[in-house]
C-alpha cells in the first residue's frame, strides 16, 4: 500500500457523514492546489460541502 | 506517468522534426541518450521539462533552430516544437507546446508561446483539455517535478548540510500541503459557523457557545503545551541515549582497564617466579660440572673396581712396612738384614712389587669419591632439570599475559578515564527529566479529556436549546459536522505525517543500503517528525557534513526512489549527466538497482560516463539507445542496438 492509499484508508475509518465532507475537502484541496498558488473561493465551496451534507443528514432524520 | 515518445521540431540544435520512442517496458525501462558535451543532451532534457511544464529553457538561450531561423526568409512564420506523448492511469496523453516567431528585417519578433494537452482514451478518441496546465500539474505536479527531473551534476545538492530540499519533496509529493490546508479551513470554516449561530442565538446558548470556544482554545493550548513537551522528550531521549552509549564504552573501557591492571601484576609476580628460577638453574647448573666428566669417572671407577677385584688393591705388604725393615736392617723375626746378602736383595724385590698406602688410600677415596659425585650429579640433574622446567614454563605464561596486554593496549586506544559516576548522575537527571515530562503530559492529557468530556455536556444543553430555536438546528448541525471533519482531518494529519515519516525513513534505508557499498560505515538514516533527516555513523555520531559529494548523491537518489516508490505517483525519472560523480563501485551498485526500483528512467550520459561498468549494469534493462550526432551545428537522434 502506497502512502496516498494509506491516506485514502484513514478516510475510510471515519463515520459517513464525516467522511464524504473530509473526502471531499481533501479532493478539492488538491486540485485547487494543482490549479491555484492562491486557493480564492475555496471556503465557500468547503461549506457549501458541508452543508449539503447536513442538510441532507437532517432530512434523512426527519423522514 | 510514463513518458513515450518525444518529438522535436526545429528545438534548439534539433533541425527539422525528429521523434524518439521511450521505452515503457517494466523489464527493459532503461532509455540512453548518449553524445559528447555539445550535442544536446541537456537540451533535450529541457525539452521535455520545456514542453510539460514551460519551464527549464532560461539561461539556454535561443529555443528556436538557428538553421531554419537561416533559412526562413522575412515575414516568415519560425516554429519551434517539442510534443511528449505519455500515459497516465488509463489514458494517454500528448503534450505539445510551441513557440512561435516572425522574422523581420533579420530578428524575430511577434513571439507568441501555445500549449495544448490532449487525453486519448483506449478507443483512440482524443478531447483537448481545457486547462492544460491544471490538468499537467494534477498528473505530476510543478513544484513536485524537480523531484523526478534532475540534472545529476546537481543532485548532491538535495542532501547537502543546511539544505531543506528533502524536507520540501517529502512534503510536496506526499501532498501534505493539502492536508494542512484542509485542516485551516475547516477550522475557519468552523468558526464561521459559530460566529453565525452566536448572531442569532439566544443568551443561554450563546454562553454555552462561548463557553464551548473557550474550551476548545484551552485544549488546544494544551495540545500545544504537549507538543512541546515531547519535543522536550525527545531531546531528554537523545540525550539519554548518548548518556547510554557513553556509559557502555566507558563501562567496557573500564573494565579493559581493570583486566589490565591484573595482567600487570601477574605478570609481575611471573617475571619474579621466572628470574628466580632462572637463578636456581644458573646455581645448579654450577654444581653440576661432574656432569661433564660422568663418562670419565665411570671408566675410573670401572678400572678401580677390576683392580680391587683382582686383589691388586690394596697389594697385601705396604711399601712404608718393607722400608722400615729395610732401615732397621732387622725382620720382623729378630734376624738381621743385612746389605748385599740374600735376605736384602729379596726385600728390595719385594718392596719393588709393594704399594705406597698413601697412594691406595687415595685411590679408594677416590673411589668413594666418583660413586658419591655420580649419586650426588643424578640427583642434581633431576632438580636443574624441575628449575629448567619452572623457568620455561614461566616464560610461556608471561608470553601469554603480554599478549593479552598488548591486545587490550590496542582495544582501550587513546579512551581516557571517565567519570562514571558524574555521568551516571546526569543519565539520571534526563530520565528524572523525562518522567516528569510524561507526568505533565499525563496530566494535560486528563485536563483534555476533562475539557472535552465538558464540551459534549455541552453540546446537550446546547441541543436542548436549539430545539428551542428550529433556525437555528440546520446552522448547529452543520457547525457540528464541519468540527467533527476538522476533528477527523487533524487526527489523520497526526497519523499521515507519523506514517510518512516512518515508512520514508525505513525505504530509504533500504535503498541505500543497496546502492552504498560503504554501509558498514553508515549505520543508520533518521528523519525526525519534521523531515530533517540525519545520516549516523558505526560509532553512532551524526555524519551528515562527512559525506562525500558520490555518497551525497547516492543518498539524494536513495530519498528520491523512496518517496517516489511509496507516493504512488508514478514518474519517470529524467537524469541530465546522472554517473559524473559517482566512483566505480557506486556505479556498479546503482546501475544494478535503479532500474528495479523504478518504473521508468530516462538516462542522457556523456562519452566518459558511458563506461564498461555502466554498460554492463544496464545491457539488461535497455530498451532504447540512441546516439547524439553533431554535424554542420544540428544533431540527428541516432538509434543504436544492443551489441
Amino acid at each position: 500500500m502506497n502512502l496516498q492509499e494509506l491516506l485514502l484508508s484513514y478516510f475510510n475509518d471515519l463515520e459517513p457523514d464525516v467522511q464524504e465532507v473530509v473526502s471531499e475537502v481533501y479532493s478539492l484541496e488538491r486540485n485547487y492546489s494543482d490549479f491555484y498558488d492562491h486557493p480564492k473561493g475555496i471556503l465557500i465551496k468547503i461549506k457549501n460541502i458541508i452543508d449539503r451534507v447536513s442538510d441532507f443528514n437532517l432530512m434523512k432524520r426527519d423522514l | 506517468m510514463k513518458i513515450k515518445s518525444l518529438e522535436l521540431t526545429n528545438f534548439k540544435q534539433f533541425y527539422g522534426n525528429q521523434i524518439v520512442d521511450i521505452s515503457t517496458s517494466s523489464d527493459k525501462n532503461v532509455t540512453v541518450f548518449r553524445g559528447v558535451n555539445g550535442t544536446g543532451k541537456t537540451s533535450l532534457f529541457t525539452a521535455i521539462n520545456w514542453c510539460l511544464y514551460g519551464i527549464g529553457h532560461e539561461g539556454m538561450g535561443e529555443i528556436v533552430n538557428k538553421q531554419i531561423v537561416a533559412d526562413a526568409k522575412d515575414n516568415d512564420e519560425v516554429e519551434a516544437n517539442v510534443k511528449v506523448r505519455f500515459s497516465d492511469k488509463s489514458y494517454d496523453f500528448v503534450a505539445e507546446r510551441s513557440l512561435v516567431f516572425q522574422k523581420l528585417d533579420g530578428r524575430l519578433i511577434n513571439e507568441k508561446q501555445n500549449f495544448y494537452l490532449f487525453q486519448i482514451d483506449k478507443q483512440g478518441q482524443t478531447t483537448k483539455i481545457p486547462n492544460p496546465e491544471g490538468k499537467m500539474d494534477s498528473i505530476l505536479p510543478k513544484n513536485v517535478r524537480e523531484y523526478f527531473f534532475f540534472n545529476g551534476e546537481k543532485m548532491d545538492d538535495l542532501t547537502r548540510p543546511g539544505n531543506t530540499k528533502i524536507e520540501d519533496a517529502i512534503k510536496n509529493i506526499m501532498h501534505l500541503p493539502i492536508i494542512d490546508k484542509a485542516v485551516v479551513h475547516l477550522s475557519s470554516i468552523t468558526k464561521e459557523y459559530r460566529s453565525e449561530i452566536s448572531k442569532i442565538a439566544t443568551d443561554r446558548l450563546e454562553k454555552l457557545i462561548k463557553e464551548q470556544d473557550n474550551l476548545e482554545k484551552e485544549i488546544e493550548k494544551l495540545r500545544k503545551d504537549n507538543e512541546n513537551i515531547d519535543n522536550e522528550i525527545i531531546k531528554d531521549e537523545t540525550q539519554i541515549k548518548d548518556l547510554e552509549k557513553i556509559l557502555a564504552d566507558s563501562k567496557e573501557v573500564g573494565q579493559l582497564q581493570l583486566r589490565r591492571k591484573q595482567l600487570q601484576d601477574d605478570l609481575f609476580i611471573l617475571e619474579n617466579e621466572r628470574d628466580s628460577a632462572e637463578d636456581k638453574v644458573q646455581e645448579t647448573l654450577k654444581t653440576c660440572y661432574p656432569f661433564f666428566l660422568a663418562s670419565r669417572a665411570k671408566k675410573a671407577l670401572e678400572i678401580i673396581n677390576n683392580q680391587v677385584e683382582k686383589g691388586k688393591i690394596p697389594s697385601g705388604i705396604r711399601k712404608q712396612f718393607i722400608e722400615g725393615l729395610l732401615s732397621n736392617g732387622e725382620c720382623i723375626c729378630g734376624r738381621p738384614i743385612e746389605v748385599q746378602t740374600p735376605a736384602y736383595y729379596a726385600m728390595i724385590k719385594l718392596l719393588s712389587s709393594s704399594q705406597s698406602s698413601q697412594f691406595e688410600d687415595s685411590i679408594l677415596d677416590l673411589r668413594g669419591n666418583i660413586q658419591n659425585i655420580n649419586d650426588l650429579t643424578s640427583e642434581r640433574l633431576a632438580k636443574l632439570h624441575d628449575y629448567a622446567k619452572q623457568y620455561f614454563s614461566k616464560v610461556k605464561m608471561i608470553e601469554v599475559k603480554e599478549r593479552e596486554i598488548d591486545d587490550l593496549n590496542r582495544r582501550i586506544g587513546s579512551s581516557e578515564e571517565i567519570d562514571i559516576r558524574k555521568l551516571e548522575a546526569r543519565l539520571q537527571s534526563f530520565r528524572n527529566d523525562k518522567d516528569n515530562l510524561n507526568y505533565q503530559k499525563g496530566k494535560n492529557i486528563s485536563k483534555i479529556e476533562e475539557k472535552q468530556s465538558t464540551i459534549e455536556n455541552i453540546i446537550k444543553q446546547r441541543e436542548e436549546e436549539e430545539i428551542k430555536q428550529e433556525n437555528l438546528i440546520k446552522l448547529s448541525a452543520r457547525e457540528k459536522l464541519a468540527n467533527k471533519s476538522h476533528v477527523a482531518i487533524v487526527d489523520i494529519r497526526e497519523k499521515f505525517y507519523e506514517a510518512t515519516r516512518s515508512r520514508i525513513e525505513s525505504e530509504t534505508k533500504k535503498v541505500f543500503n543497496n546502492l552504498a557499498w560503504k554501509t558498514d560505515q553508515f549505520n543508520d538514516i533518521n528523519l525526525d517528525k519534521d523531515f530533517h533527516f540525519e545520516v549516523i555513523d558505526r560509532w553512532g555520531k551524526p555524519s551528515r557534513e562527512e559525506l562525500s559529494a558520490g555518497e551525497r548523491q547516492i543518498l539524494s537518489l536513495s530519498f528520491i526512489t523512496a518517496i517516489s516508490r511509496l507516493s504512488g505517483e508514478e514518474a519517470p525519472i529524467i537524469m541530465d549527466t546522472p554517473f559524473a560523480r559517482l566512483s566505480k563501485n557506486h556505479l556498479e551498485t546503482t546501475t544494478a538497482t535503479l532500474p528495479n526500483l523504478l518504473p521508468q528512467l530516462i538516462l542522457f550520459v556523456t562519452d566518459t560516463e558511458w563506461t564498461s561498468e555502466v554498460q554492463k549494469g544496464l545491457s539488461e534493462r535497455i530498451g532504447y539507445k540512441y546516439l547524439l550526432d553533431f554535424h554542420n551545428g544540428c544533431t540527428t537522434i541516432k538509434k543504436e542496438y544492443n551489441g
